[in-house]
């Protein structure tokens, strides 16, 4: 993705996030937060959505604590910030809720300039490690009193295929040694 | 007129946004019955047919337009309408043309559901 696509998409992100806010997170206030040089990896609980944009695999995220899922799953929820913790089960369906709704906004606003199609949302507990192929761009806000990050996961412009990778090579290498076998 | 409201949806969260929307939007007075994808949906409509289905579009099972065209070639009649993420202009002309009364994106408010069902519910 070329680099005024990836501006043009992470703005729709944030733009997005924000209308979630004001609508079915009950209008928490939304603020830009310092940048994240480091992701924490406690701070990476969070729903993630796979789509292609313009034939190109891209990932958008919203990431959180444990503890700031719970009060974004509440939110949701309608529910009170003191209310009994959620099971994990029902903040991993939130969280999900939430990052399908804040995708289908990006698409919404991108759609004249990219052709977007959305796959399914995913709640991931761990830290994120990307592979050498994609490049992560971050965008730190604050909801309410939640930090999140907002990610959008774009493959490197000088990635090798897929086809042409690391462990593809190792396997072909192997197959190939196999079969002269 | 039935006094249920059948709202069809994968997501436990959802649903329960929807059943909220619905209070907002001065729906109070309607019984809201769930059901998590199309199948489950079918199951509840042949029981009591509900005076409108809110359904999701994509579901696993069964997704919400494939429900729609099932409920049309069985020939139930029932008031449906679509709350879900996308609403673009293929998937509106696919609910139209199947016959669905409404389509609402999300993120969406009571005021957005007041507009969309006062009409089909009054």
């Amino acid at each position: 993705m070329d680099p005024q696509h990836q501006a043009t998409c992470l703005e729709a992100l944030r733009d997005a996030v924000g209308e979630v806010a004001a609508t079915v997170l009950g209008g928490v206030p939304v603020a830009a937060a310092p940048a994240v040089e480091n992701l924490d990896p406690a701070s990476c609980h969070g729903a993630y959505l796979a789509l292609v944009a313009q034939e190109e695999p891209i990932q958008v995220a919203l990431l959180a604590n444990a503890a700031g899922c719970q009060t974004l799953s509440k939110l949701l929820l309608g529910m009170d910030a003191a209310d009994e913790d959620l099971p994990d089960a029902d903040v991993s369906d939130a969280m999900c809720e939430v990052i399908n709704i804040v995708a289908g906004g990006l698409k919404r606003r991108v759609s004249a300039e990219l052709k977007v199609t959305l796959g399914l949302p995913l709640f991931v507990a761990g830290p994120l490690m990307p592979n050498q192929m994609q490049q992560v761009h971050g965008s730190a806000l604050s909801l309410g009193d939640v930090q999140v990050v907002v990610l959008l996961l774009t493959q490197r412009e000088n990635a090798e295929p897929i086809s042409k990778s690391g462990v593809n090579q190792i396997a072909a290498t192997k197959l190939a040694k196999e079969q002269s076998a | 007129m039935s006094k249920t409201i059948l709202v069809v949806d994968d997501s436990k969260a959802m649903r329960l946004i929807v059943r909220r929307t619905l209070r907002q939007a001065g729906f109070g007075d309607y019984e809201v019955e769930e059901a998590a994808n199309g199948l489950e949906a079918l199951e509840r409509i042949g029981q009591a047919a509900p005076a409108l289905v809110i359904s999701d579009w994509n579901m696993p099972e069964m997704n919400g337009i494939e429900l729609l065209k099932e409920l049309n070639a069985r020939k139930v009649s029932v008031r449906f309408g679509f709350v879900t993420t996308e609403g673009t202009p293929d998937m509106r002309a696919m609910a139209d043309e199947a016959g669905a009364l409404f389509l609402i994106a999300k993120p969406f408010t009571p005021e957005q559901f007041e507009s969309a069902l006062r009409p089909l519910l009054s």
